[in-house]
């Protein structure tokens, strides 16, 4: 991994930085997220800049500011992950978010339950990460979590403009299927971002950098 | 963040209003792809530089753009949206677009020309005389395009990119609907320089729904 002191450094009690723990897509999904992302940013502009300053994801564990120091957050996964397998992931697609965010939905399985791996996966994750959590964090208190924790991969973030919405929504139902039907989820990421303004437009100056990969079942 | 929409400053000269036509998904997927090939392959980068659009109106006025958008919105009201039928690449000037003037039998779009005639009529009052762009394309020079490689540098290029877009037919689905109109603010430091569009940069403002 090449991981060292210095680089987890630099992340470190530093009130300026949030972290995230994300499921990976596979491959075939993240080229389809990613392109609708880049296609959107080419048509529509800056108004949709939030979700493509993102890696293609679904998040896990949102963001929390920390000043723990993130061997000790890598450790808890690590012992939060022993015996966590590999699991289909089911693409039900485009849903949106009130008027101003659309995401794939992936919260339930075939039969429309919820799909228990993907559930039990954020919530072992949530538990092994919220002891590090700063007191003051401004996401962590707001976050969706246990019984309300939706799994998505999100195509249009925070759209500042909602009188754009109904457009934006039927452009992306255009591009269906996005992504396949089902993938294998394999892989999860803990990630250190930077923004300007974490109270405001944090999407247009996000910054990311990847601190950590699991293979699951590995 | 909801927000208001961006602050225009009409009267400042590096602003430009540009009413367009959005293709559907798979048109405006398609084009995206070649603006990025032909930067990659070519280094031509203008025509990526703006959203794909099909042209309907490009000026300058110093009227407010919501003064603009409430000009237009009368002429659009009651149309119904556009089929387009897409004709491949041919090369217009020093540029390479693709052709959607045109019907399957060869005549002019009727709905687009009418689309055209009666926004330019709209706008035509808001727009000053004295200006420097007044119209790009005024009703007997408008032929609906949506360009792939724009004033293609250095021109004798132009033959060779148009041989490669011809390489990548079908661009795009031979026919679409085009449902959307589009009122965008297109600001360069510098129209009149030899590199106005490195510096170009744009905002949706407003849009109609056809039909």
């Amino acid at each position: 991994m090449g991981e060292g002191e210095d680089r987890f450094a630099a992340y470190e009690r530093d009130p300026g930085v949030r972290f995230g723990f994300y499921l990976r897509p596979s491959y075939a999904m993240s080229r389809d997220q990613a392109e609708l992302h880049a296609l959107l940013r080419r048509q529509f502009g800056d108004l949709t800049i939030t979700a493509g300053a993102f890696m293609p994801h679904a998040t896990l564990k949102g963001f929390f500011r920390s000043d723990a120091a993130v061997g000790d957050m890598i450790a808890a996964l690590d012992a939060a992950l022993a015996g966590q397998q590999p699991f289909t992931v089911v693409n039900n697609g485009p849903v949106a978010y009130g008027r101003s965010s659309v995401v794939i939905n992936i919260q339930q399985d075939e039969f429309g339950e919820t799909n228990p791996s993907i559930q039990r996966l954020h919530e072992v994750s949530f538990a092994a990460l919220e002891p590090f959590v700063h007191p003051e964090c401004n996401f962590t208190p707001v976050e969706w979590a246990g019984p309300t924790f939706f799994a998505h991969l999100t195509l249009l973030q925070s759209l500042p403009r909602p009188e754009f919405f109904d457009e934006l929504f039927a452009f992306i139902r255009e591009a269906e299927p996005i992504g396949p039907r089902r993938f294998l989820a394999e892989y999860v990421h803990l990630y250190a971002f930077r923004s300007d303004d974490w109270t405001g437009d944090w999407g247009r100056t996000l910054t990311w950098e990847m601190l950590h990969s699991w293979k699951l079942g590995g | 963040m909801a927000g208001p929409a961006p602050a225009v400053d009409s009267g400042d000269p590096r602003v430009r209003f540009g009413l367009y036509l959005r293709p559907s998904y798979a048109m405006a997927r398609a084009v995206a792809a070649m603006h990025e090939l032909m930067r990659r392959q070519f280094g031509q980068t203008r025509a990526g530089m703006y959203m794909p659009h099909a042209t309907i109106g490009f000026f300058q006025s110093n009227a407010p753009w919501q003064e603009l958008a409430a000009a237009v919105a009368p002429a659009l009201a009651g149309r119904p949206p556009v089929v387009v039928q897409n004709h491949g690449p041919i090369a217009m000037g020093r540029s390479v677009v693709l052709d959607i003037h045109h019907d399957d039998d060869g005549s002019v779009n009727a709905a687009l020309q009418a689309l055209h005639d009666a926004t330019h009529a709209a706008l035509s009052p808001l727009i000053a005389d004295d200006l420097a762009d007044r119209f790009r394309w005024p009703p007997e020079m408008f032929q609906a395009h949506i360009t792939l490689a724009q004033t293609i540098r250095p021109d004798w290029l132009r033959d060779e990119i148009l041989a490669f877009a011809r390489e990548a037919e079908p661009v795009g689905p031979r026919r679409f609907t085009a449902a959307y109109v589009h009122l965008y603010s297109v600001l360069s430091d510098d129209w009149d320089a030899d590199d106005w569009s490195d510096s170009l940069r744009w905002d949706l403002l407003a849009s109609w729904r056809l039909g």
